[in-house]
Order: C-alpha cells, then sequence, then structure tokens
C-alpha cells in the first residue's frame, strides 16, 4: 500500500506506545499496529486525530506516494 | 471531442454549452465501456467453459461411479441404505471412542494456546510485540475451540444415533447404556470445559484492550463485541466474513452435486438437498439482504 507513515517514531518522540495512542484516538492496539505496518490505511477522520495527538500536520505523519 | 471545449460563442457574444458535443462524448464513454466489460468477460469466459467442461466430466464420472456402485450392491444383493445402516450400525462403538479422543486432543490444543498467551501476557516481553503474540494465540485458542464444539455434537450424535436405531434392547444392554452414559459425562465435560476456555479467552482479550466489551454469556454477545470494534477491525470481520462466505457456497455446490447425484442413484433420499438447499438459501440471501442494506447507508456503519 502506497501509505507511508511515521507513527513509529512520532510514538517514540512522544515516548507512548501503541495501546496508549490506540486509547487517546479511540482505536484499537492492534488497528495503531496495523497502520504503522502498512498493512491498513486509516480513515480521515483517524489520521487526523493521529495528526493531533503528535501536534503535526496530517501530511507530516503520513505521505502518500505512487506505486 | 474534447470536454472543455464544450462551451460555444453565441452570435451575440453569449457563451453557451454545446449539449450535443455532450452527449456524444457520453455516447463515445458508454462504448469504451462496454468494449472494455465485453474484452473481460472474452478473457474470462474461456476458461469459465474449459471449468464447465471439466465440472460436467467430472458429474458423469461420479455418475458412472454411482451407477457401478448400485450394480455392485444389488449383486451382493444389498441396497446401498442397507450397506449404509450397517456401516452407520459398525459406526456406533468407534464412535464413542472418536467422542473422547477428539475432544481431548482438541481441548488440550486449545488450552495450550491459552496458557502460553497467558504465560507471554506476564513476561516483561516488549509490550507491543507482546500484545501482538497474545492475540495470536488467543484466536487460535478460539477458532480450535469452536472446532471442538461442532466435533463433540457430531460425533455425540453418531455415537447415539448408531446405538439407538440399530442396536436391539440397548436399554436392556448394560455395555451400551454405560457407553453411552460416558458418552453423555464426555459430551457435557466438553461443553463446560469449552466454554471455560473461551471465556479466559474473551476475558484476557478485554484486558489487554479496555475497549473490548461484551460477556460470552450474554445471548448479544457477537453483536456487542462487534460493536466495541474500531474500524480496522470491522474490516478485518468483513473480509474474513466475506472468505466465510465463498468457503460455505464453494463447499455447498460440491455438497449438492454429491447429494443430487446420492439421490439419484443410491436413495439416499432429499433431506441432504434440502438441507444444503436451506443452508444456501440463508446464506446467499442474508448476503444479498445485508449489501443491499449496506450501499442505501453510510458506508456500513449501521451494520449490526
Amino acid at each position: 500500500m502506497p501509505l507511508y507513515n511515521r507513527l513509529k517514531e512520532l510514538r517514540a518522540r512522544k515516548n507512548i506506545n501503541q495501546q496508549e495512542l490506540g486509547k487517546l484516538v479511540g482505536a484499537s492496539r492492534q488497528t495503531i499496529s496495523l497502520i504503522e505496518r502498512g498493512d491498513y490505511s486509516p480513515s480521515v477522520t483517524l489520521a487526523i486525530k493521529i495528526a493531533k495527538v503528535f501536534d503535526v500536520t496530517v501530511e507530516e505523519a503520513f505521505q502518500y506516494e505512487e506505486d | 471531442m474534447d470536454k472543455e471545449n464544450l462551451n460555444v460563442e453565441t452570435e451575440n457574444g453569449d457563451v453557451c454549452t454545446d449539449i450535443s458535443g455532450k452527449e456524444d462524448i457520453i455516447k463515445d464513454e458508454t462504448a469504451a465501456r462496454k468494449e472494455e466489460i465485453r474484452k473481460e468477460d472474452n478473457n474470462k469466459v474461456g476458461l469459465f467453459a474449459v471449468i464447465l467442461v471439466i465440472s460436467g466430466f467430472a458429474g458423469g464420472v461420479l455418475g458412472a461411479i454411482g451407477i457401478g456402485l448400485v450394480d455392485s450392491m444389488r449383486k451382493s444383493g444389498l441396497t446401498f441404505v442397507e450397506f449404509w445402516n450397517q456401516l452407520q450400525r459398525d459406526f456406533a462403538v468407534p464412535a464413542s471412542f472418536l467422542l473422547i479422543i477428539l475432544d481431548v486432543i482438541f481441548i488440550i490444543i486449545s488450552f495450550s494456546y491459552l496458557h502460553r498467551a497467558k504465560k507471554l501476557w506476564k513476561s516483561d516481553m516488549d509490550e507491543d510485540e507482546k500484545y501482538e503474540v497474545v492475540d495470536r494465540k488467543l484466536s487460535i485458542s478460539i477458532v480450535i475451540s469452536n472446532v471442538t464444539y461442532y466435533v463433540n455434537f457430531a460425533f455425540f450424535g453418531f455415537a447415539f444415533y448408531a446405538a439407538m436405531s440399530f442396536v436391539e434392547g440397548v436399554s436392556e444392554n448394560w455395555l451400551h447404556i454405560y457407553m453411552r452414559m460416558i458418552d453423555l459425562v464426555v459430551f457435557m465435560a466438553t461443553l463446560f470445559i469449552n466454554l471455560a476456555i473461551q471465556r479466559a479467552c474473551v476475558n484476557l482479550t478485554k484486558l489487554m484492550n479496555p475497549e473490548k466489551k461484551g460477556s460470552i454469556y450474554d445471548m448479544k454477545f457477537d453483536k456487542v463485541w462487534y460493536q466495541s470494534c474500531d474500524e480496522a477491525e470491522r474490516m478485518q470481520i468483513g473480509l474474513a466474513s466475506y472468505k466465510a462466505f465463498q468457503a460455505v457456497n464453494n463447499t455447498l455446490i460440491v455438497l449438492m452435486v454429491i447429494f443430487v447425484l446420492g439421490a439419484m442413484f443410491l436413495e439416499i433420499g432429499i433431506l441432504p438437498i434440502v438441507v444444503i438447499t436451506v443452508i444456501a438459501l440463508v446464506n446467499n440471501i442474508t448476503y444479498g439482504v445485508a449489501s443491499i442494506k449496506l450501499g442505501s447507508n453510510t458506508c456500513g456503519s449501521k451494520i449490526s
């Protein structure tokens, strides 16, 4: 999937694990793990919520690249 | 014609849209789409025809085998029904043992996955990795536990049916009475142990994921659990359900062919065909109705 993300890096910077990030954005830990691995593209709502937690723009958290 | 070039200037300087040009574009696009659909169909029709011929041939071979079987049974003076009844009668004792053996094996496997999941959950493994591994082990434990339910019911049914239907004076035959009592105890014990394993799996999952809701003692457990799932989990459930739908449909088609041939040549009656038809209708109508409903609301947000 051509949606790349910096969630792992952003999480490390904020020192929170997947479970905690999930709680902050109203998603499960499993979903955060899937997003980080690039196995799931989040909805616009979830992407915005994630970006808000890290205080970055959606484009800074996620990058779309054509195959 | 180009979409951008639809606007034309009239004599008095007004700009208006050339509708006839737009219609031409729509016609061209429709023709191109039709051609695309035709090509896609043509690409697949060859393989479809081959599968159809092979299926027809396989059906013919199965039919011929059926006729051969009927002929050989007639020669030996045994009808298929008599042969089948004998097989079922002979299955009474093995079914009892298989009930015990399979139940014990499945429970041990299911419990061992649960036990390993619990152990890992208490370990000081990396948090993110731990969740991943424990989740997987719990999922495997639940799948095996679900299989155990059906195996338990099936073999309990086989053992009881064979004994009750074919053994004369079963109520005075102490060996059979003891065996049926053991069957009943094993059956009930498996139900309770299985329930305990599933409860432990669900509760550990809820402990790991505080957002998860639902008690396995609740008749609406599936619905409550689904509602506590987030978007990605719901998508996973959807994809897994679609795989299950396809697997069930394919299995039903194969079974339908077997049972129709069976009804034609082996006097097995129409009950299996009725059962298969009911399952296929429920499966396909439920899928179709759900698809129509989902198509008319907001991306499945109301699904339950």
